[in-house]
């Protein structure tokens, strides 16, 4: 009868445990969803060496150039890779967006 | 009723028929033997060999007909897609590049650009070695061609060998031929920068497979400059990783941080360049089989950049033809006894 008891009570402490053990992973895995990989995260941006690779091996359409910029209101350098195409037509866009506002 | 001829007579009357066309037939599936075509292998022979004779009196341009007349030959003998069209195509690139015809070079160029590439769909090495073989003659063609068809070529053969790593990176175990290569595409950065018009370098780089200047946003010299020393640093840095890999490789990585300090030395880097072949010289000397090793590094002036240190002839011969292209007065590698390591000695 004891030794039933005894088993049951071990038991009960035995689930006790394991839930305690559990609690700490449940943490652990609720912070790593607040940093869940998203945009940004985690991405490396390829070095130049990689950026010339891909270069060499497509069309100059699908050509990218990466460089260091300082975004507007912040002081930290961030590295960006856009297709050489879109950095022309953006460029081209802002000048044109100049001369007609200058007249 | 019943047909006066009945249907033996039609029978008789195709048998006829086939009699009158078979020897046609025949006659069309055997190749035409003329007397004097090119088309059979003997004349093929001649045409080369009198290519050959032309080429040996320094008579180009009849060289270049007979090649020509050649590589026809080859295309119709062998196929549109054989590898007997490789040597006639290198002789054909040879007398072109002799007679400064650039739009026919550039044409020989690409054609060789899209037969190799078919030729060795399947074969990631065959197509590397091809792929160098077309970056070589950029090369040479590099070596004559000032300002922005300098820079041009240049750009191309990088961006070949480029794709012969890629090739390469396809081929498990490969990864000792990429060093060569990855040297390479480093000192074509140092050449472009230093012996090359920075002149529309964005445009031949991004816009454009062809040499012309398209108009539009571009790096300015010193980005391109401190681009090129970051690709060459990045690429000796994944040389010297390959090497590591390997057990008992002291001095071949004493050797690459050799090459490491030449690259700080090239970009104007003399601090960090000391500390590279700081490091290389205390590695060798705990080793007490590199005697030759340093004597051979630091004993005597070395021009950079200096040959890739491999065995491999290849490596060595291309280092010496870009050598040959240096112009502005070259680096040399100190040596221990210099002015250079006198602060080095202080430290120690």
């Amino acid at each position: 009868m004891s030794d039933t008891r005894f088993r049951a009570k071990d038991k009960a402490t035995e689930t006790r445990l394991t839930r305690r053990r559990f609690v700490p992973v449940l943490a652990l895995l609720g912070l790593t969803g607040c940093v869940a990989p998203g945009e940004g995260n985690f991405i490396r941006p390829p070095t130049p060496a990689e950026v010339e690779q891909y270069n060499a091996m497509v069309q100059p359409e699908k050509r990218i150039v990466c460089r260091t910029e300082v975004p507007v209101g912040s002081n930290i350098p961030v590295r960006k890779c856009r297709l050489a195409v879109d950095i022309d037509e953006t460029s081209n866009f802002h000048r044109e967006q100049l001369r007609r506002a200058l007249r | 009723m019943q047909h006066p001829f009945g249907p033996s007579c039609l029978v008789l009357a195709c048998i006829a028929t086939a009699a009158a066309l078979l020897p046609a037939l025949v006659h069309a599936q055997m190749p035409a033997v003329f007397p004097d075509n090119h088309f059979t292998l003997s004349n093929q022979t001649r045409v080369l060999e009198s290519a050959e004779q032309h080429m040996q009196a320094g008579e180009l341009d009849a060289a270049d007909i007979a090649f020509r007349q050649a590589f026809e030959s080859v295309r119709a003998d062998q196929g549109l897609f054989h590898e007997a069209q490789l040597p006639v195509l290198d002789r054909l690139l040879a007398i072109n590049l002799a007679r400064q015809d650039w739009s026919q070079f550039n044409h020989y160029l690409e054609y060789h650009g899209a037969l190799t590439q078919r030729m060795y769909q399947e074969q990631p090495a065959g197509h590397a070695q091809a792929l160098e073989s077309a970056a070589d003659w950029h090369q040479r063609a590099a070596l004559i061609l000032n300002d922005e068809h300098r820079t041009w070529h240049l750009i191309r053969s990088r961006n070949l060998i480029w794709q012969a790593v890629s090739a390469l990176e396809q081929v498990p175990g490969s990864e000792d031929q990429l060093s060569p290569l990855l040297y390479r595409i480093a000192t074509l950065h140092y050449y472009l920068t230093t012996e090359a018009s920075l002149r529309g370098l964005t445009s031949l780089e991004v816009r454009t497979n062809h040499p012309v200047r398209v108009s539009g946003w571009s790096m300015s010299g010193n980005e391109a400059t401190q681009r090129s020393y970051a690709i060459g640093q990045e690429l000796l840095e994944r040389i010297y990783r390959i090497h590591a890999r390997a057990p008992d490789n002291a001095l071949t990585l004493a050797h690459i941080d050799t090459l490491l300090g030449d690259w700080q030395l090239l970009f104007g880097r003399d601090e960090q360049a000391r500390a590279y072949y700081r490091k290389a010289y205390r590695a060798l000397q705990t080793d007490p089989t590199a005697g030759p090793v340093i004597e051979q590094l630091f004993a005597r002036r070395i021009a950079l950049p200096a040959p890739y240190f491999s065995s491999s002839a290849t490596a060595d011969s291309v280092a010496a033809v870009l050598a040959t292209m240096n112009t502005t007065g070259r680096l040399t590698r100190p040596q221990l006894t210099d002015d250079f390591f006198t602060e080095d000695h202080q430290h120690e």
